[in-house]
């Protein structure tokens, strides 16, 4: 039988460029045959690196692949076949093939086994997020997606300088290992991928692109993204404590915007920083179990956020807005869509019987066993949190106000079909995740539905929502009205644009002054050179011609002079 | 004749507000009767978790209030394109 190291990644790519030129009613198979073609290219291979070739002296490995890279792999192509599906809803050749070209890069940087190429393979899923977000139909998504391609490019010249200087140390260190955040090499590709995955400061690329990407590509931007920097962190960065603050700022960052956003699909991306947080968090602990945690816990994150973001996208694609405060009559418009909403966003809330619950109980047992109180603690209020802000916040106002006679509008078919079948796969997962844990690189025998974890799980979920409901009842929660909140981009898209805009006005300024200058110092000039040339031309005349005429034949004999000596 | 009841208003608020009872119940319960081994810490403790859940809503709650107060920026309708203005 024939051999194949081709990287699963590059068919997505390849079929991105066949997408381009397909008609419509092709495309979303081609989509879905390349996930499928790209999981059996990985699923059909042992566990080891390809043939590596040298390219400049530095190796090139295009695939390697171990249970880290295949179970992200995993989750990342059937998410990509659930989104070709909901992509059948809508026309958007340039939409189809930016997602496939994100989801090619993201899946050829899981599988790459050299940083060179795993740079390059990032820098292409990024540039085509950017892409994606260009192709959304919704107003300002072309300021968005020149935002995001900024802070892409910011990630890629950090990686670039950050592989340069690890390079220097040698073309053997460009293999895909451990590296150390201390050395200035490492620090940079840390930095970068600390952008990729969300961290604090750098939160605000996702839910601005997530806010402004059509409903479809908003469910890719949550699967393609910030997972490649988990999964970078898991590999390049494993048990650096840093990471464990780091996570703890996302945790804390995102349930806080998760409750205050007016715009759900904000809320959504806002609970994904959280969740992404507690992966991160596991990273940086780095024991067996934390790492088998946070592999899992992204594994799950990717198909519950799709569902999320899908059934966000229905409402989006019929009612114009996703904003939490013009939700009312939902559920008399949309009843599909509102339960699965409803469905999906308790999926993604770590409820029992749902994917996550079996992922965080792991992440929970990990922060145990070191008893960090404050992690456990913090990690402990993701699900209640969330569970509140995003599942019966979401629902409560999509539920309400369902005595408003309103003809039933659906959502096209496709979109509740992709939705439906990321639920169905959290469930069925949740159900029973002895499957997942079989797919983790750590041996792992773990009882999820032990009562003694179970039954405090099942308290702390129905202790926040007794809370939210009541405070909703006595008026105490917030009111949802439409609100746009500042975060840290306000920094750059107010007083360090307007600072911008100030020194491009001051320069141009100064550049026309200096143009004005030269252009009377030019005039100037001329008229003297001409004045000069009219006194050569009549050396009869008296005054300054003649001496002109005098000097610049001493000076033309001095040169000569000076000409012949040397 | 009897006038047909009108539809509800709040459509799936009390059906939510019975899960989270019946989760909290049951959760509850099942810690406080099961002997459990000794926790590590103290929001571990039977009961730990369900006041955590509390205390963590109404945080949000109150930090969502402050967020919206000083952090909320005037919608004009035109999007983030006031943002460059």
């Amino acid at each position: 039988m024939l051999a194949i190291t081709l990287n699963p990644g590059f068919v997505c790519i390849l079929a991105a460029l066949i997408v381009l030129a397909a008609p419509r009613v092709a495309r979303a198979p081609v989509m879905a045959i390349s996930a499928v073609v790209a999981l059996w290219l990985m699923l059909d291979r042992d566990f080891g690196a390809a043939a590596a070739a040298a390219q400049m002296g530095v190796p090139v490995v295009l695939l390697d692949l171990d249970a880290l890279n295949r179970i992200f792999g995993i989750a990342m192509l059937i998410a990509l076949i659930i989104i070709a599906m909901a992509s059948s809803a809508r026309r958007s050749r340039s939409e189809d093939a930016a997602i496939l070209l994100m989801a090619g890069g993201a899946v050829s940087a899981l599988f790459v086994g050299d940083l060179i190429s795993f740079v390059g393979a990032a820098a292409l899923a990024g540039l085509a997020s950017a892409w994606v977000v260009f192709a959304s139909p919704l107003a300002n998504a072309e300021r968005s997606g020149v935002r995001l391609l900024i802070w892409q490019g910011i990630e890629g010249l950090l990686f670039l300088v950050g592989v340069a200087f690890h390079l220097s140390a040698g073309a053997a260190s460009s293999i895909f290992t451990q590296l150390d955040v201390r050395a200035i090499g490492g620090g940079f590709i840390f930095a970068a991928l600390l952008i990729r995955a969300g961290a604090p400061l750098a939160h605000v690329w996702l839910k601005d692109a997530i806010g402004h990407a059509s409903p479809v590509g908003a469910a890719a931007l949550s699967v393609f993204s910030s997972m490649l920097g988990v999964y970078a962190l898991a590999r390049l960065f494993p048990a650096e404590p840093i990471l464990i603050f780091i996570g703890m700022g996302m945790i804390v960052v995102g349930l806080a915007y998760s409750m205050a956003e007016d715009d759900a699909r904000r809320v959504a991306a806002s609970a994904l920083t959280a969740q992404t947080g507690v992966c991160v968090a596991l990273i940086g602990l780095g024991s067996p179990l934390a790492m088998a945690a946070a592999e899992g816990h992204a594994f799950t994150t990717i198909f519950a956020f799709t569902a999320v973001q899908l059934a966000l996208g229905t409402i989006l694609g019929k009612r114009g807005t996703a904003h939490v405060s013009a939700f009312e009559g939902v559920s008399r418009a949309m009843p599909l869509s509102a339960t699965l909403l409803l469905i999906a966003g308790l999926a993604a809330t770590a409820t029992p019987l749902f994917a996550s619950y079996t992922t965080i109980a792991i992440a929970l047992e990990a922060m145990a066993q070191w008893e960090l109180q404050w992690a456990w603690a913090l990690i402990a209020c993701v699900p209640a949190g969330l569970f509140a802000a995003l599942c019966l916040r979401l629902s409560l106002a999509a539920f309400d106000g369902v005595a408003v006679k309103t003809p039933i509008e659906e959502a096209p078919f496709p979109m509740l079909l992709g939705g439906a079948l990321a639920v169905f796969f959290c469930f069925s997962i949740g159900v029973a995740p002895t499957w997942l844990y079989g797919l983790l690189p750590t041996t792992l025998e773990f009882a999820p539905f032990a009562i003694d974890r179970l039954a405090p799980h099942l308290a702390l979920l129905g202790a926040a929502g007794v809370t939210l409901i009541a405070l909703r009842a006595f008026k105490l929660a917030p009111v949802e009205r439409a609100v746009r909140l500042r975060d840290v981009d306000a920094l750059y898209r107010g007083p360090l644009a307007g600072a911008g805009r100030w020194l491009g006005v001051v320069m141009l300024r100064i550049y026309g002054a200096a143009q004005t200058m030269a252009e009377r110092q030019a005039v100037w000039a001329g008229r003297v050179v001409m004045r000069w040339v009219r006194a050569c031309d009549q050396p009869y005349r008296a005054g300054m011609g003649g001496a002109v005429q005098f000097g610049a034949l001493l000076a033309l004999a001095a040169i000569a002079l000076i000409w012949r000596f040397i | 004749m009897i006038k047909p009841a009108p539809p509800p208003k709040r459509g799936i608020a009390a059906m939510l507000l019975l899960f989270c009872v019946v989760a909290l119940v049951a959760g509850l319960g099942f810690e406080f009767l099961i002997d459990t081994p000794q926790r590590f810490s103290v929001v571990a403790q039977p009961g730990g978790r369900a006041v955590l859940g509390v205390g963590v809503v109404v945080v949000l709650v109150l930090l969502a209030h402050g967020m919206r107060f000083l952090l909320s920026k005037r919608d004009d309708g035109g999007g983030d394109a006031g943002d460059h203005a």
